[in-house]
């Protein structure tokens, strides 16, 4: 291994950033021998996770920061996102009815029909039923999965961030 | 049309000003996707809707050329199946044209 062990960055809740990340991520990998399809796999989680933050969680049009860490760790990589945006556990979010929104809105972020093997690894680590919150979540997902060794795990631990109560840090962590 | 580069949650909106007027032209549109290195849930969005348009308007649509990572969230998304894929330019031409 060589360079540093983790990279952490904060970004401002703007889209913008998410392509100036993505090359930090990529020289990151790059640093650590990592292969291409990991980049991939975590840079398309963290626009997946990072542009429904910045879309959908922020209730003024001010400034925040999100902070991104990195970590290689001995099983692969060990991403965490912590915001003060609004909480969203996708776990505890109704299933989307792919069809009704279809039908409905043709002009809304396409829903996903993706749904977990019955082999058990395309799940929470929570253990619950996984229910994947939109097509972009569960593409980082599962790339996680393909890219990663099969331990690979996303954890959606997402409480409200560290600006509302520092004793309980919200994040979310991806395993690749 | 060749996109370049990464189409993420940011560039989308600028795929998505180029593309869809394409279809009030006539014709057909062929997307080269040999220079898109990335796309993410905002580019099949905005491709999606492209498809939507091309059936509205009966403007052709087909994509080719695409790398192995735009390859791979195509396939994962279930999205390959919504779209004519060709493995290069001149079949993809020689398809619309038929």
């Amino acid at each position: 291994m060589t360079g540093t062990a983790a990279l952490d960055l904060t970004i401002r809740n703007d889209l913008a950033e998410i392509g100036r990340l993505a090359e930090e991520v990529e020289a990151f990998c790059e640093a650590k021998g990592l292969g291409g399809g990991i980049a991939h796999a975590l840079n398309l989680s963290l626009d997946e996770l990072l542009a429904n933050t910045i879309s959908y969680g922020y209730d003024d049009a001010a400034i925040h920061a999100i902070e991104v860490s990195l970590s290689a760790t001995p099983g692969g990589v060990t991403m965490v996102i912590r915001d003060d945006a609004r909480a969203f556990d996708p776990t505890l979010a109704p299933d989307p009815d792919i069809d009704a929104e279809a039908r409905r809105s043709p002009d809304r972020r396409p829903r996903h029909p993706y749904r977990p093997g019955d082999d058990g690894r395309d799940r929470l680590s929570t253990g619950r039923r996984q229910k994947p919150a939109d097509l972009g979540e569960a593409l980082g997902r599962v790339l996680a999965h393909r890219n990663g060794d099969r331990r690979g795990h996303y954890t959606g631990d997402d409480r409200g961030g560290h600006g509302h109560d520092p004793a309980r840090p919200g994040g979310q962590q991806l395993r690749a | 049309m060749t996109p370049h580069g990464r189409v993420d949650s940011n560039s989308a909106r600028d795929l998505e000003e180029v593309l869809l007027p394409l279809f009030d032209d006539g014709g057909s549109v062929l997307v080269d996707l040999d220079k898109m290195s990335y796309i993410s849930s905002a580019g099949l969005r905005v491709l999606l809707l492209a498809a939507r348009r091309s059936k509205a308007t009966g403007v052709s649509l087909a994509l080719c050329c695409m790398s192995k990572p735009v390859e791979e969230v195509f396939a994962i998304s279930g999205f390959a199946k919504l779209f004519r894929i060709h493995p290069d330019r001149p079949e993809a031409l020689a398809a619309l044209q038929a």
